[in-house]
């Protein structure tokens, strides 16, 4: 499907973000001092924010000598106002609507999104993961999923039916893909983030994150992300759009030393980052 | 190798009695090395009138870094005699503009649309050649080596070092040394230490075995903390620091604010050798225009 590949990446490259970011960000821009904190939280919970941002800076045009993992780091690296004019610019192409033709549930993907990050970090930080490379695991997270909104908003029509069979018949999310569009959002958002130059482990981890055999043994940014994912996948709402978990495989089990049901429990601040999340993806008008 | 300051002003040229002494025009540093090399870092209004001095020698021949796209450092581009004269050959280095996603010939080329300027660009006379350059990317230069970091500034922006002659230079552009974002009391607080601890790294190893700092330098301590934190510029004593802790000998300050009179930049600098006497490091210059050093 090469040349529906270019039209995603395309499609992607004109991707508006959601709704409630654009609000947020509008409102936050309105006067000239907008407080860098608040800024970089907002962009940080935003998994198109954060894809743009740091697809952006990894760019070879941007030319930088190192590589971008984090976007406290990009706000170091190349200044509050290159992050804030770029949250500016996605925010003016306009929001992405809450309710797609592909009947893919925003809301539900950005809190699933959150609390991977937030879960994947927690377990990095049990694992005894430095504080400092912490981040990476909280925007593999983040991440993980992004294939789903490109596929979803790429390709509506055929995605609705994905969506619709998944209801249906069950089983995993990535074998409907495959076998109705011929690719799964792990694959579509691992090439996007090769496509953008995002950090190689970002990428292997977007690829394998239903496959943690399929990347080696010796990863555990992917382990932590499955690990996330299915416990952000216990914890969501029963009537969200994204399934329920499956059990850890062995590897990740005798890493973790743990069940997922024994993870959930060990992961003390769980509840609250749901919390958190949930209260992040609402309007802010509504929040105010 | 040898710097002349064409211009110390930052943010705008302030022309008037008050700035004689130090100069009113903006940005601009003219290299000169042993083997006869031109090379001049920013275009801020200083580079005009090293514009007309180069024009006593044609052909001219030179290469121009730019830091940034501010007006401060650009402004006087358009008014450098050589671009508009045949034989001419300047090349012309500096970044890519990742906000507007622009190259610095297209960013260039804008401040000479005719709205703005009477002469478009495509009417220069000269042989001009524009190179966006990628962080790290070493450019050779007749018999000058020039490489870049990037900086810490609200914006994109490079410092430029210029090794010639067995000498080293480093101009900063704008800059402010990093500060944390949070509070300590955040739990974000040292995930971005540890960001800005990496970039003194990497700032400090593109300062090794350089023997002559020119820094930005806008601000005294209480201007900094009564309202200018964040606005892309250094202190005096941040300046001093930078040099001390990368043991450079020699340090300008430069970029002085456009409301700092002769008198007052006098005073800053006399306080500042008088507080430093006896402690030996850096030797201290408060930059002014026409001022020129042997490096």
């Amino acid at each position: 499907m090469s040349a529906d590949r270019q039209m995603l990446f395309e499609m992607v490259e004109r991707m508006p973000t959601f709704s409630q970011s654009v609000v947020r960000i509008l409102q936050l821009t309105a006067t000239g001092d907008a407080e860098p904190r608040e800024l970089v939280r907002l962009v940080e919970h935003d998994p198109i924010l954060t894809l743009k941002v740091l697809k952006l800076v990894n760019s070879a045009y941007f030319g930088l000598g190192r590589q971008v993992s984090s976007i406290k780091q990009g706000v170091v690296y190349v200044g509050v106002n290159t992050i804030k004019h770029l949250a500016i610019s996605v925010a003016a192409i306009g929001a992405l609507p809450r309710h797609n033709a592909a009947g893919f549930d925003m809301d539900a993907f950005w809190t699933h999104s959150l609390v991977t990050g937030a879960a994947a970090r927690l377990i990095a930080q049990r694992q005894g993961v430095p504080r400092n490379d912490a981040m990476a695991y909280f925007i593999a997270g983040l991440l993980h999923d992004i294939g789903q909104v490109v596929l979803a908003q790429g390709m509506p029509e055929q995605y609705r039916a994905v969506l619709q069979a998944e209801r249906e018949k069950g089983g995993s999310i990535v074998a409907v893909e495959r076998e109705l569009l011929g690719t799964d959002h792990a694959e579509t958002g691992s090439l996007l983030g090769a496509h953008w130059h995002l950090p190689a482990e970002l990428v292997e981890c977007i690829a394998h994150h239903h496959d943690v055999a399929g990347a080696g043994s010796e990863a555990p940014l992917v382990m932590a992300v499955f690990a996330a994912n299915q416990v952000a996948r216990f914890l969501d709402h029963p009537d969200s759009a994204v399934s329920r978990a499956e059990a850890l495989p062995e590897s990740v089990r005798n890493w973790l030393g743990l069940t997922l049901e024994q993870l959930v429990e060990a992961l003390e601040g769980l509840p609250d980052e749901l919390a958190s999340a949930r209260a992040f993806v609402q309007l802010p008008e509504a929040h105010a | 190798m040898k710097l002349t300051m064409r211009g110390c002003r930052g943010s705008i040229a302030s022309p008037g009695p008050d700035t004689v002494r130090y100069g009113g025009n903006t940005t601009c540093l003219q290299i000169e090395t042993a083997g006869g090399d031109t090379l001049i870092i920013d275009a801020g209004t200083g580079v005009r009138q090293l514009g007309l001095e180069l024009m006593a020698r044609p052909p001219v021949r030179c290469a121009i870094f730019i830091t940034h796209t501010h007006w401060d450092h650009i402004q006087g581009l358009p008014f450098f005699a050589p671009l508009f004269v045949p034989g001419s050959e300047i090349r012309i280095c500096g970044s890519f503009d990742p906000v507007y996603q622009k190259s610095l010939a297209e960013i260039l080329s804008q401040q000479m649309q005719y709205c703005f300027f009477p002469v478009s660009d495509t009417e220069l006379k000269g042989d001009i050649r524009y190179e966006t350059l990628h962080e790290g990317q070493v450019v050779q230069y007749g018999s000058a080596t020039v490489r870049n970091t990037v900086m810490s500034h609200p914006v994109f922006d490079y410092g430029y070092r210029i090794d010639a002659d067995g000498r080293s230079l480093f101009f900063t552009g704008d800059f402010e040394p990093p500060v944390n974002i949070y509070d300590p009391d955040d739990e974000e607080f040292e995930d971005y230490a540890a960001g800005i601890a990496a970039q003194r790294t990497v700032l400090l190893e593109a300062l090794r075995g350089v023997h002559t700092l020119v820094i930005d330098a806008q601000y005294t301590e209480d201007e900094y903390h009564a309202g200018k934190v964040g606005w892309g510029h250094g202190t005096y004593h941040s300046a001093i620091a930078l040099a001390e802790e990368a043991a450079i000998p020699r340090v300008l300050l430069t970029h002085h604010d456009p409301a700092r009179p002769d008198d007052a930049l006098d005073a800053i600098i006399a306080a500042l050798l008088a507080e430093r006497a006896g402690r030996g490091g850096p030797e201290v210059i408060m930059a002014r225009e026409g001022l020129c050093l042997e490096i």
